[in-house]
């Protein structure tokens, strides 16, 4: 029996294995490349291990002229603003339609939710049109609020299942304590939500961090572009720099890797488990 | 005075002049108003309105870089031209088959890796950790990581399948339509197993553990509680998945755009993509929203399916 499940064991760690190196083939690549020159890239057969390694690629990437920290600038402007605007209208109306009842709540959870199913690509067209108008194009605000309308969405959507789970009862007892709606808005609901608001903020900066379409469509100005078009810049006439490529893609990530180490663990804490108890 | 406990009106409210009433319509204690108009505002403002415009645009001729034409009513005209053009009928065909093919990619091996990871071992949290990894990257970082993997000359697969003796020269992965429409599906997959592999795994998790062991109990072998008590636990979770899943595959931009721009010869060139390009490629704005608006009529069925399954579910 223990040798039988020993086997298994051994069969589940060999087929995770096995998953793993498949999925981790292109982050080895990347790894790589990073740390090989340009010149010992185009070889046959390509190597498994870079010849001579360094660091070089990721100090040209920040300081070479290709302008990356300000990319990165752009990038983060334009992820924070969404993370803003997405948790500040996406918190309010997730806490209006968990606390009221009324008619045609389902109908605008269901919009809240179907929103999430649009491709930028449908809005493109005439978004391009009222940003041309409104003389937005070439702006982040253009690209902050394109990004927004299609965040904001997800975070109400996250927020509405993070406060329904919080008992009205501690609003309640705080109400019946003399407390206004609004003030047990800030001193009870607030405070117990703020893993979900974190949630739901990492949640939609990592999705306009993503961004493409948006940015591809209304910026035409290399200074403001965010990482994704700024990547084009080690792409040159007849030549890819994959070195630099791999090297502003792995600094490009590393934001992201560490916010969502961040929610994972709040995912873990469940925050208001013993807040009723006693 | 505010009411005590919340949304219950008072009884003398409800026959207040115009005035009190739009008082209580506002008031921050008794009614959702002042929570919603601020969101409902904004998305009216770029999310419906856009919408409405798109569909409006697509009633009308409006090529950018033919001033000359002008911008005239021509009513469905658009759609007719559409449903005329071989290219968008064969965009239709490539996009449901990328879907397709990406989807029981995704579903398929994230289920596995779920059902690996389902249950606490040590070890478990390192694999889970690695397993993230594709989904941190930016999708379009991961992209281009993986048109240097596959590039036809010095790519590293070509490396790997040379060493291994499955090739005998480097293949242009990203090169020739077929081996495009699958390296694209391919990476696709890639971006989307890591997110369906959590979901399911928590889909997984929420089958009490007291079930398993009264299972064992009785004699049940393995097999038997998969397909007893896995199985039916599981489905509503990997039914709302899939579909959700699916509406994102089929709106993929971001993994096609930077591999092959839709290419060769428009093998990748899914409904998107095509939308895409033909408002800033050709600039014909009306047909673009045409299309998009054919888009959206396809997503929206697709959503409204979507949450009939999730309320029967519930």
């Amino acid at each position: 029996m223990i040798a039988r499940r020993n086997l298994g064991l051994v069969g589940k760690h060999l087929a995770l294995i096995v998953l793993l190196v498949v999925m981790l083939f292109p982050v080895y690549v990347m790894l790589k490349t990073s740390v090989t020159s340009f010149d010992a890239l185009f070889g046959w057969p390509p190597s498994w291990w870079p010849p001579h390694w360094s660091l070089h690629n990721y100090v040209e990437v920040l300081v070479g002229g290709y302008r990356f920290g300000q990319a990165f600038l752009n990038s983060a402007i334009i992820a924070v603003s969404t993370a803003a605007l997405s948790i500040v209208f996406g918190f309010l109306a997730a806490y209006g339609l968990s606390r009221f009842h009324f008619r045609g709540r389902q109908a605008l959870l269901f919009v809240a939710l179907a929103t999430q199913m649009f491709s930028p690509v449908v809005m493109i067209v005439s978004l391009y049109q009222i940003m041309r108008g409104y003389h937005l194009l070439n702006t982040h605000l253009a690209v902050i609020l394109a990004e927004s309308a299609l965040a904001i969405p997800i975070a109400l959507w996250l927020l509405h299942g993070y406060l329904e789970s919080i008992p009205v009862d501690l609003e309640e007892a705080a109400m019946i304590d003399g407390c206004s709606r609004l003030g047990s808005l800030r001193h009870v609901v607030l405070p117990l939500a703020a893993p979900g608001i974190a949630m739901a903020g990492i949640y939609t900066f990592i999705f306009a961090w993503n961004a493409l379409i948006f940015p591809l469509v209304f910026l035409n100005q290399d200074q403001m572009y965010p990482i994704p078009l700024a990547m084009s810049r080690f792409v040159g006439q007849n030549v890819v720099y994959w070195n630099l490529l791999m090297a502003g893609g792995i600094l490009a990530t590393v934001p992201v890797a560490l916010l969502f180490s961040f929610i994972q663990g709040v995912f873990v804490r469940g925050i208001t488990a013993g807040a009723l108890k006693g | 005075m505010s009411p005590p406990i919340g949304t219950e009106p008072l009884a003398r409210d409800r026959t207040g002049t115009m005035r009190t009433r739009l008082r209580r319509v506002f008031d921050p204690d008794a009614s959702p108003t002042v929570y919603l108009i601020p969101t409902l505002l904004f998305l009216i403002l770029f999310l419906a309105y856009p919408i409405a415009k798109v569909v409006a645009e697509s009633l009308y001729r409006d090529v950018l870089i033919r001033p000359d034409l002008g911008r005239s009513f021509i009513g469905l005209r658009n759609y007719l031209d559409l449903l005329r053009d071989p290219a968008v009928l064969r965009s239709l065909r490539i996009t449901v088959l990328w879907t397709l093919l990406s989807v029981a990619g995704k579903t398929l091996v994230g289920f596995a890796a779920a059902l690996l990871l389902q249950h606490p071992f040590r070890g478990r949290r390192i694999y889970l950790t690695l397993l993230m990894i594709p989904w941190v990257t930016p999708v379009v970082v991961a992209a281009i990581a993986w048109r240097w993997v596959l590039d036809g000359q010095f790519g590293q697969l070509n490396g790997l399948l040379s060493a291994l003796g499955i090739i005998h020269e480097p293949l242009s992965w990203l090169g020739q339509q077929g081996t495009a429409f699958l390296a694209t599906a391919t990476v696709d997959m890639w971006v989307g197993i890591p997110f369906m592999a959590m979901v399911l795994m928590a889909g997984l998790q929420s089958v009490p553990n007291e079930l398993y062991e009264a299972a064992r109990i009785d004699g049940a072998g393995a097999g038997q509680m998969f397909r007893l008590i896995t199985v039916p636990v599981i489905r509503p979770i990997l039914l709302v998945a899939t579909l959700l899943s699916s509406v994102w595959t089929f709106n993929s931009f971001q993994v096609i755009w930077p591999l092959t721009r839709g290419g060769p010869a428009g093998a990748t060139t899914t409904l998107v993509v095509r939308t895409f390009t033909t408002a800033f490629g050709s600039f014909d704005f009306g047909r673009a929203a045409a299309l998009a608006t054919f888009v959206f009529a396809l997503l929206m069925a697709l959503s409204y399916g979507y949450w009939r399954l999730l309320q029967q579910e519930a």
